[in-house]
């Protein structure tokens, strides 16, 4: 019998081999292929070549473009002075950028998809550990939920706002009917044209979910502009990715909001949603080793508590045994085991 | 023949400021000289701003220019120093020093290309620093698949990069020498 084929042992351990993260035995199981199959030998050098030349990517990303740019901008005083005249000449100077951009572009085009977060005369904001809120030129007010991230450019343009959204948001449109508001949620493309609603699109998630609390929006899959939903006051909608997949749903979940309102609601909701949903809504996880416990029902709503409120619910609800260690919170209990 | 005014500079800085960077400090290693000589780079950029002609190769001028520049932080090292000074400054071929660059952008690109989970897990590997288990445990999966989805995301790399693998190994065996 053969026990281990080397093109598996191979294929398995290779990232680590790579990383320098093998055991000494599994080492030896990985040299045990390469001897066994010496075209491997040759798979493994090129591999590593790609390995090493990552690492040149990745020394470049360590740098804070914002902040290098400031450090170096300092040094040069005209760069400011200019900023002020490009004001008064707009038409001539507007004129030459315009130009200067377009050759650039040329230039800089296999760069640019790299950097292009830092590209001048964009507004990048992100929001990292905290929620954060965010009021546009044009009077949108955007709240950006942790991990987000929202980029466009500072005026918009005289057609359509167009902004670009990595993460969750929700988003309270000014109205202008002149300039349809677009978002760009990955591949996604949602338009309104005044109205409040909410968008996640994490890029982990292949599910891009659209909430509207007022107005009308429609959702577009960017492969294929043509087809798209409708969405009223109180719908759903969503578009997956990765079956391409547009879908309306009417009911209207007010959880989608939580992570901005603190307000949720559960009716006969497994913990285990529950518990993702606090996790969401608080930045920590909650964990549930017991299946049964996970599966339990349970019916609650919460108003704009904190994290210590809310447990303190559950554990009298379900007579948990809740631990914390750090942002991990641990839900036990012997409620719904039979 | 177009100038360089102030935003189409800033975006030149932004766009080349850290291959330059990277590059500068594999011939200094000290990321403080690296950076001096970057910034006198794109300074004398800007004072000569009306002749650049943006049409022309000014990624290779970029290059030459801080190599340049760096070997003079090093021969001026070695005049003022009365300690040893290690000679770092090796052989650098600027065009190969671009090829390689371009290279990488195709890296990133297939990077950027892996699908959700797959990428995700190859970036906190590889950006981050991540160890398998360290994976393992912030994405709440098992090392497993951890390991299954670093294989999938290495097989894709050199799949997608079989063309230019001639390139890359003309490259690094040059970096030998």
């Amino acid at each position: 019998m053969k026990v281990n084929d080397p093109h598996m042992v191979f294929n398995s351990l290779l990232g680590r081999k790579l990383s320098g993260e093998l055991t000494p035995g599994e080492e030896e199981q990985f040299n045990e292929a390469l001897s066994q199959e010496p075209g491997l030998i040759i798979q493994l050098d090129e591999f590593r070549k790609i390995w090493d030349s990552v690492e040149g990517v990745a020394e470049q990303q360590g740098y804070d473009l914002d902040e290098e740019w400031g450090a170096f901008s300092g040094k040069i005083p005209e760069l400011h002075d200019e900023e002020v005249q490009e004001g008064k000449g707009r038409s001539l100077l507007y004129y030459t950028y315009r130009i200067a951009a377009v050759l650039l572009a040329g230039v800089l085009f296999s760069f640019a998809w790299i950097y292009a977060t830092q590209i001048a005369g964009t507004q990048v904001m992100e929001a990292r550990l905290e929620p954060i809120e965010i009021l546009l030129e044009d009077g949108t007010r955007v709240v950006l939920n942790r991990d987000s991230k929202i980029r466009y450019s500072k005026n918009f343009g005289a057609e359509a706002r167009e902004i670009s959204l990595r993460g969750e948001a929700w988003f309270d449109v000014a109205r202008d009917t002149a300039r349809p508001f677009l978002i760009d949620a990955g591949s996604a493309m949602v338009e309104v044209l005044g109205t409040s609603f909410n968008v996640n699109a994490y890029k982990e998630n292949p599910i891009i979910e659209i909430t509207v609390e007022s107005g009308v929006v429609a959702v577009k899959a960017k492969q294929d502009l043509e087809e798209q939903i409708i969405l009223r006051a109180g719908n759903s909608g969503s578009y997956n990715s990765s079956k391409h997949e547009l879908l309306l749903q009417s009911d209207y979940n007010p959880n989608n909001f939580a992570w901005k309102s603190r307000e949720l609601f559960f009716e006969d909701t497994p913990l285990v949603e529950v518990a993702d949903l606090i996790g969401k809504v608080y930045n920590v996880s909650v964990v549930i080793p017991r299946a049964e416990l996970a599966s339990c029902p349970i019916t609650v709503s919460f108003s704009k508590q904190d994290l210590e409120a809310v447990l303190n619910v559950l554990e009298v609800t379900l007579d948990l045994e809740i631990s914390r260690s750090g942002d991990v919170i641990t839900l036990k209990g012997t409620a719904c085991i039979e | 023949m177009v100038g360089i005014d102030h935003s189409s500079f800033e975006k030149l800085f932004r766009s080349f400021f850290p291959p330059l960077m990277v590059f500068a400090k594999k011939i200094l290693v000290d990321e403080d000289d690296a950076r001096e000589v970057v910034h006198q780079v794109f300074i004398s950029v800007w004072e000569k701003r009306q002749e650049i002609d943006l049409s022309t190769s000014l990624k290779s001028y970029l290059f030459t220019s801080v190599h340049n520049r760096s070997l003079n932080v090093i021969r001026d090292r070695k005049k003022f120093s009365s300690a040893q000074v290690p000679d770092v400054a090796g052989d650098w071929d600027v065009s190969s020093i671009i090829e390689s660059m371009e290279l990488e952008e195709k890296i990133m690109e297939v990077i950027g290309s892996l699908p959700g989970k797959c990428r995700e897990i190859f970036e906190l590997n590889r950006f981050e620093g991540l160890k398998y288990s360290e994976i393992a445990e912030r994405l709440k999966i098992s090392p497993k698949t951890v390991e299954n989805q670093m294989s999938k995301a290495l097989k894709i790399l050199r799949e997608k990069l079989s063309k230019y693998m001639a390139i890359l190994l003309w490259l690094l065996m040059g970096t030998l020498n």
